[in-house]
C-alpha cells in the first residue's frame, strides 16, 4: 500500500514496510548509517541514523523505525548533527582514528598505493579499507576534525592464521554486520558476539581458527564490513578499486553473477553483484577469492609454444597455427579426437564441435566433465525432449514446501544452490536427504536417509513400489502409456524386504518419506553429483524424474558439473548429438547441418570423454585436439599428436606438441548456460594476458589455415548469431536480449511443444552389488572444486588447499581404529578392477563404516578411471611410509 | 552425550531454553566445558558460537573450571578505605584475570567479597581458608606464592 510521508518538509511516497530510512534513501535524501545494510536485517545498534519525528519522543533510528502515513521526519537538525558527532567520536574512540582525523590526510593519499605489509594497523599508512572506508565518510559528511576521546587500543592480536581473509577486530567498530550476514544470511553461524560491555568482541567460539570452525570462506563477512577490520588476503594491499564490471563466475553450473573490481589493469578482486539473478548478491569462495589470483597468475601460458627436439620454444600465432594445419590435415579423419572444457563458452564450443565434424571429419568428440559420460547425457537429453527444456530455476527452492536432494554434497560443489535450499529451510521449508555421508545440508535435514552406496536405483524401486500400492489415489493413476503399464507390473514384483537389505534402509523410513512426499504441494527434487556418477545414473535420473511426474506438483533438476557443460553439450560437443541436443541420426536435422556447414557429418556415438581418452591405448585415437586439460593419464604418451589450448602448462606436457595460450573468461566475451538453462554474458573486462585468444578464435584460425570457409569469425557474436540462423532450438534467441540476468532458454523456445507427460522406462531389477571376496570397503568417489578447465586450483590460488578434503580419503572412526589409522596417515586403496589410489586419510563419522569417501582431486593420477563409475569396492591398507603421502 | 541431551530436552529443546541448560550443565560440571557446548549446539540444531556467545555474555557461567585456589579479596567498607580496591588492581593484573575469573593456568580463581569480618586487619585477602591481614600490592603478591 503506498503512503505519503514528509521528510525533511518534502513529501514523500512510500510503501508500507519500508523503513523510515528506505523511504528517505529512494527519495534521495541521505541519513548517515553504519549498522544498517541493505541486505541485511536492521539492528538499530549504531544509532547514527537518529531521526526526529513530530510526535514521536526521543531519537528514532531510521534504520528501525516503520515509515507510516502521515509522519513528518526532520533528518538533519542542528540538535541531531551534534548527537550524531558524539555517537561517531565515540564509536571512533576504539578505533585507530589518525587516518580520519589527520592534517595530512589529503597530501597523504598520494602516497597510497605503496604496498605496506604491515600486518598491524595502527593508521592510514596500514589499513587495506583506506580509501573506501564508511567510516572515513562519515567522519568528512559530519566535517569531525578531532575526538574529544583518548584512544583505547585494544591490542588484539591480527588474525593471520586462516587462508583467504585476516582479521584486526582492533579496528571493528562491533557493527555486526558480520555476524549478522554469517548468521541471517549464510546460515553459517561462524561468527558471533561474544564477552559483554568493553570487553565485546566478534570472533569464533572459542577464539578458534576459521578452518577450525568450519567457516564456509564464502567472504561475505568481509563484503559487508565498513571497516578494514575484515580484509582479503590477496586484495587487501591492491588499493582501491577504481571500477568495476559485471561478468559470470567460471567455475560451477550455479553461473553467479560477479563484479570484478579493476585498478588501472588489473583485476583485484571478484565480488558478489548486488541484486542480480540468480546468486542474489553471494556467492562461495571460489567466486570471491579464486578468480582475481588465476587470472594474474604468473605462469599464466602468455605465448604459443611448439616443441622442438623435445624443447619447447616460444613463437608466434602465424607460426604456430602454420604448423597445426599442417599436422591436422594429415589426420583428418577418424584418428581424430576433440576435447572440450566444460568451462569453455557456447561459442567457443559451437566452433570447436563444427571444427571437429567439418574440417576434421571426426565424429569423436567429447566434453572433459566427470558428468558428460553418456549414461547421463542420453538420459538427459530424452528428458530434455519430453519437458523442454528444463523448467526449474533457484527461484523454485524459494518456493518449494518440501525439498529432496538426492546424492551428493550442494554445500560443496555448488554452494549458492546449497545456500538457497539453507534459506528456504529457515523459512520453514522440509528437507529431505538421501545421501550415504552425513553432508551439511543433511544436518539441517528434517529426515536422512543412508542408503548403501553403489546403487540408488534399489532405493527407488522401493519407494516407488510404496508410493504405487499403499496409495490408491486414483490422482495417481498417471498417463496411460505402455511405459506407465510396464513399471506398475514391474514394481509388483519388487520385494521390499529385500530392497531394505540391500539398501539398509528400514521399511519404515521409506514409509515416512513417501508420507511426507504426499503431504506436500510444491515438492522440488535437486539431483547431485552422488547420483549423477554412480553406473546407473540413467536409470537413478529416470526413476527420479518418473517419480517427479507421478508426484504431481513435483520438479526435479540435477545440479552438477561445470560452469558451461549445459552449454557445451547444447552445442553438441558430445559424439553423436548435434547442436540443439539433436541426434546425428535425425536424418533431416543433420542434411540441414550439412547443407549450412557445406560438408558432410561424421555420424553415430561413438565414445564418451573417458573412453575416448582410452581409445588412445587401442591406438583408434591418433590426434587429440584439447581446451583446458585432461587429468593426467600415462596414456596420452601413445598419442601421435597433441595440441592443447589452455590457460596453465599442463602437468603432462611433455607428451603435447603445441602448447596455445588460451584466455581466461575474464578476458573474452562469450555466453555460458547455468543448470537453470539460464544463457548468461560472459564480458571481457581485463586484457588478454600476453597473447593469450579465445578458444574459438584459435580453433577457427586453424580451420582458415587448413583452408576451410565458415570460420571467418571476426568476434564471438558472429559465432551466436549463426547459431541463432541454423540451430533450430535457439531461432528463438535474439542475441542482444540477453542482458544481465540472461536469458532463459526456455523463454525462446522456438517450435518446441510440450509433449504429455510421459514417464520412462525405469529398471527395477536388483542388480548384484555383492561386495567380492578381499574388497571389503565401498568407495563413493565425488568431484572436488580446485579445479578450472581441469587444472588444479591448488598451487594456484593460495589457501585452496587448505579448505576442503579432496585427495584425502574419509573413514569412520571404527574403522580407523581397525587399520590403527588417523587423520593425516596414508592409506593405500585397491579396487576389485584394478584402480589403486595412494593419499592420506580424515578420520570422521560423517561416512558410515565399512564406506570410504574420496573427493577427487583432478591432479591425482587414476582420475580417469573414477570418471566410469565403476570403481566400487576396495580394500584399504596403511601405508608404513607416508613419504609420499601428501 | 546422553547427559547433555537430557537436559535439552528437559528445556523443550528450544534455544529459549538455552539459559537454565547452560545454569544445569554448569552445576554438574562446576563449570561449561567446551565439549559441553559443542553437544549443546549440535543438540539445539544451532551453531556454537551462539552458544558460546551467550555463555560469555553472562558472568555466572564460567569456562574454565575453578582454580585450584580461590582468592577473595575482601572490598567491604574498612577495607575499601584501606586500598583493598588496589590490592584487587594489583593481583587482576598480575594474574592476567578479572575479578570473577580463574587464570589459564587454573591456579587461582579471583573474586571479591564484601567484609569478611575482621575489619581490623584491613585490607584483607582470603585465599582458601586463610585470612592474611594488613597487605599491600607488595606483599600480597608475596603471599600468593604459597599457593601452588
Ligand atoms: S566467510 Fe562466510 S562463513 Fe566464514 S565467517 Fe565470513 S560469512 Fe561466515
Ligand atoms: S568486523 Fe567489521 S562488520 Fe564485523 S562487527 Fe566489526 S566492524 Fe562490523
Ligand atoms: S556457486 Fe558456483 S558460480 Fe557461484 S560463486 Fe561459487 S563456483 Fe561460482
Ligand atoms: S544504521 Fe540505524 S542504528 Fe545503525
Ligand atoms: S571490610 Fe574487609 S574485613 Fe571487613
Amino acid at each position: 500500500m503506498a503512503i505519503t510521508l514528509k521528510i525533511d518538509n518534502k513529501e514523500i511516497k512510500a510503501k508500507t514496510g519500508m523503513s523510515v530510512l528506505e523511504a528517505a534513501r529512494q527519495a534521495d535524501i541521505y541519513i548517515p548509517t553504519l549498522c544498517h545494510h541493505p541486505q541485511l536485517n536492521p539492528s538499530g545498534s549504531c544509532r547514527l541514523c537518529i531521526v526526529e519525528i513530530k510526535g514521536v519522543r526521543g531519537y528514532p533510528t531510521a534504520c528501525t523505525i516503520p515509515a507510516e502515513e502521515g509522519m513528518v521526519v526532520q533528518t538533519n537538525t542542528q540538535r541531531l548533527r551534534s548527537l550524531r558527532c558524539q555517537i561517531l567520536e565515540l564509536i571512533l574512540s576504539e578505533h585507530p582514528y589518525t587516518c580520519l582525523v589527520c592534517d595530512k590526510r589529503e597530501g597523504c593519499d598520494e602516497w597510497m598505493g605503496t604496498i605496506r605489509k604491515v600486518g598491524i594497523t595502527t593508521s592510514c599508512q596500514t589499513c587495506p579499507k583506506s580509501g573506501a572506508c564508511e567510516l572515513q565518510n562519515l567522519v568528512q559528511y559530519l566535517g569531525i576534525e578531532e575526538i574529544a576521546f583518548p584512544i583505547n587500543y585494544r591490542g588484539y592480536p591480527v588474525e593471520q592464521k586462516d587462508p583467504f581473509f585476516d582479521r584486526d577486530y582492533n579496528l571493528c567498530i562491533l557493527c555486526g554486520r558480520c555476524v549478522r550476514v554469517c548468521n541471517e544470511v549464510r546460515y553459517n553461524g561462524t561468527l558471533n558476539f561474544h564477552y559483554r560491555g568493553d570487553r565485546t568482541v566478534v570472533g569464533t567460539a572459542f577464539g578458534k581458527s576459521h578452518l577450525e570452525v568450519g567457516c564456509a570462506f564464502c567472504g561475505a563477512c568481509v563484503d559487508v564490513c565498513p571497516t578494514g577490520a575484515l580484509a582479503g588476503k590477496a586484495d587487501k594491499w591492491e588499493g582501491c578499486s577504481e571500477q568495476t564490471q559485471h561478468s559470470i563466475c567460471p567455475y560451477c553450473a550455479v553461473g553467479c553473477s560477479l563484479d570484478y573490481h579493476l585498478r588501472g589493469n588489473r583485476i583485484i578482486k571478484s565480488v558478489p553483484a548486488q541484486g542480480k539473478s540468480p546468486n542474489q548478491g553471494q556467492v562461495c569462495v571460489r567466486g570471491r577469492f579464486a578468480v582475481a589470483d588465476l587470472v594474474n597468475h604468473p605462469t599464466r601460458l602468455k605465448k604459443p609454444l611448439v616443441k622442438r627436439n623435445k624443447q619447447w620454444i616460444e613463437t608466434s600465432w602465424e607460426e604456430a597455427l602454420d604448423r597445426i594445419a599442417e599436422q591436422f590435415v594429415r589426420y583428418r579423419g577418424d584418428g581424430f579426437g576433440l576435447v572440450v572444457s566444460p568451462n569453455n563458452t557456447v561459442e567457443d564450443a559451437y566452433v570447436l564441435q563444427k571444427f571437429g565434424r567439418v574440417a576434421m571429419q571426426s565424429r569423436h568428440l567429447a566434453v572433459s566433465s566427470p558428468f558428460a559420460h553418456s549414461r547421463w547425457v542420453d538420459s538427459l537429453v530424452e528428458i530434455e525432449k519430453i519437458h523442454p527444456p528444463h523448467t526449474v530455476t533457484l527461484g523454485d527452492i524459494d518456493q518449494a514446501s518440501l525439498i529432496l536432494v538426492w546424492g551428493g554434497d550442494l554445500s560443496v560443489s555448488h554452494p549458492i544452490a546449497a545456500l538457497r535450499v539453507k534459506q528456504a529451510v529457515h523459512r520453514g521449508a522440509k528437507l529431505i536427504v538421501i545421501d550415504p555421508r552425513k553432508t551439511k545440508l543433511a544436518e539441517l535435514a528434517d529426515m536422512h536417509l543412508q542408503p548403501n552406496p553403489v546403487d540408488d536405483s534399489l532405493l527407488l524401486s522401493g519407494l516407488m513400489k510404496l508410493i504405487f500400492e499403499n496409495r490408491s489415489d486414483p490422482s495417481l493413476s498417471g498417463p496411460q502409456s505402455p511405459e506407465w503399464n510396464d513399471l506398475t507390473n514391474k514394481l509388483k514384483k519388487v520385494n521390499l524386504s529385500l530392497i531394505e537389505e540391500k539398501t539398509g534402509i528400514p521399511r519404515n523410513q521409506m514409509e515416512e518419506l513417501v508420507d511426507l512426499l504426499f503431504h506436500h504441494q510444491r515438492i522440488l527434487i535437486l539431483v547431485g553429483s552422488g547420483l549423477a556418477l554412480q553406473a546407473s545414473a540413467s536409470n537413478g535420473l529416470f526413476g527420479l524424474f518418473n517419480l517427479s511426474v507421478v508426484l504431481k506438483h513435483a520438479k526435479m533438476v540435477p545440479i552438477v558439473g561445470e560452469s558451461n557443460l549445459a552449454g557445451c553439450l547444447e552445442m553438441g560437443c558430445m559424439s553423436g548429438l548435434l547442436p540443439g541436443l539433436i541426434s546425428v541420426n535425425e536424418e533431416s536435422a543433420r542434411k540441414k547441418f550439412e547443407k549450412s556447414w557445406g560438408l558432410s557429418i561424421q555420424g553415430e556415438r561413438s565414445y564418451d570423454f573417458t573412453e575416448l581418452v582410452q581409445q588412445i591405448e587401442g591406438g583408434k585415437i591418433k590426434t587429440l585436439y584439447v581446451t583446458g586439460e585432461i587429468p593426467p593419464t600415462d596414456i596420452l604418451k601413445k598419442c601421435h599428436y597433441i595440441v592443447v589450448q589452455s590457460v596453465f602448462r599442463p602437468e603432462w606436457a611433455d607428451w603435447a606438441d603445441v602448447l596455445l595460450p588460451a584466455a581466461h573468461p575474464a578476458e573474452i566475451d562469450g555466453t555460458v548456460v547455468n543448470f537453470e538453462k539460464r544463457l548468461q554474458r560472459l564480458r571481457r573486462i581485463h586484457r588478454q594476458t600476453g597473447l593469450s585468444k579465445p578458444d574459438w578464435w584459435i580453433c577457427s584460425q586453424i580451420a582458415q589455415k587448413m583452408g576451410f570457409s565458415g570460420f571467418s569469425y571476426k568476434k564471438s557474436s558472429d559465432i551466436l548469431n549463426e547459431i541463432h540462423s541454423i540451430v533450430p532450438r535457439y531461432s528463438g534467441l535474439i542475441p542482444s536480449k540477453i542482458k544481465e540476468k540472461g536469458l532463459f532458454l526456455l523463454d525462446f523456445k522456438s517450435n518446441q511443444k510440450k509433449k504429455s507427460c510421459s514417464i520412462f522406462h525405469f529398471d527395477v531389477a536388483i542388480r548384484n552389488h555383492e561386495k567380492p571376496k578381499g574388497y571389503p570397503y565401498t568407495l563413493i568417489i565425488d568431484v572436488g572444486i580446485s579445479h578450472f578447465r581441469n587444472a588444479s586450483l591448488i598451487e594456484k590460488v593460495s589457501g585452496m588447499e587448505r579448505i576442503g578434503s579432496e585427495g584425502k580419503v574419509e573413514i569412520h572412526p571404527k574403522d580407523a581404529e581397525r587399520l590403527h589409522v588417523s587423520t593425516g596417515e596414508c592409506v593405500q586403496i585397491k579396487s576389485n578392477n584394478g584402480f589403486q589410489f595412494e593419499g592420506p586419510v580424515i578420520v570422521t563419522d560423517r561416512i558410515p563404516q565399512k564406506s570410504l569417501y574420496l573427493l577427487l582431486d583432478k591432479k591425482s593420477p587414476h582420475v580417469l578411471e573414477c570418471f566410469k563409475g565403476n570403481i566400487h569396492f576396495v580394500k584399504i591398507k596403511k601405508v608404513a611410509d607416508d613419504s609420499d603421502c601428501r | 552425550m546422553k547427559w547433555i541431551r537430557k537436559i535439552v530436552e528437559k528445556y523443550g529443546k528450544k534455544e529459549s531454553g538455552l539459559i537454565p541448560i547452560l545454569q544445569d550443565v554448569q552445576k554438574i560440571k562446576g563449570y561449561l566445558p567446551e565439549e559441553g557446548i559443542s553437544d549443546i549446539a549440535a543438540e539445539l540444531k544451532i551453531p556454537i558460537a551462539r552458544v558460546y556467545s551467550l555463555a560469555t555474555f553472562y558472568k555466572a557461567f564460567r569456562l574454565i573450571p575453578r582454580g585450584r585456589h580461590s582468592i577473595h579479596v575482601c572490598l567491604g567498607t574498612a577495607c575499601h578505605v584501606r586500598g583493598g580496591a588496589k590490592i584487587m588492581d594489583r593481583l587482576e593484573q598480575d594474574l592476567g584475570v578479572r575479578s570473577g575469573e580463574t587464570t589459564q593456568d587454573g591456579r587461582f580463581t579471583v573474586e571479591s567479597v564484601r567484609c569478611v569480618g575482621c575489619c581490623g586487619l584491613a585490607p584483607v585477602v582470603v585465599i582458601d581458608d586463610d585470612f592474611h591481614g594488613k597487605l599491600n600490592q607488595k606483599k600480597v603478591i608475596q603471599v600468593l606464592k604459597k599457593y601452588e
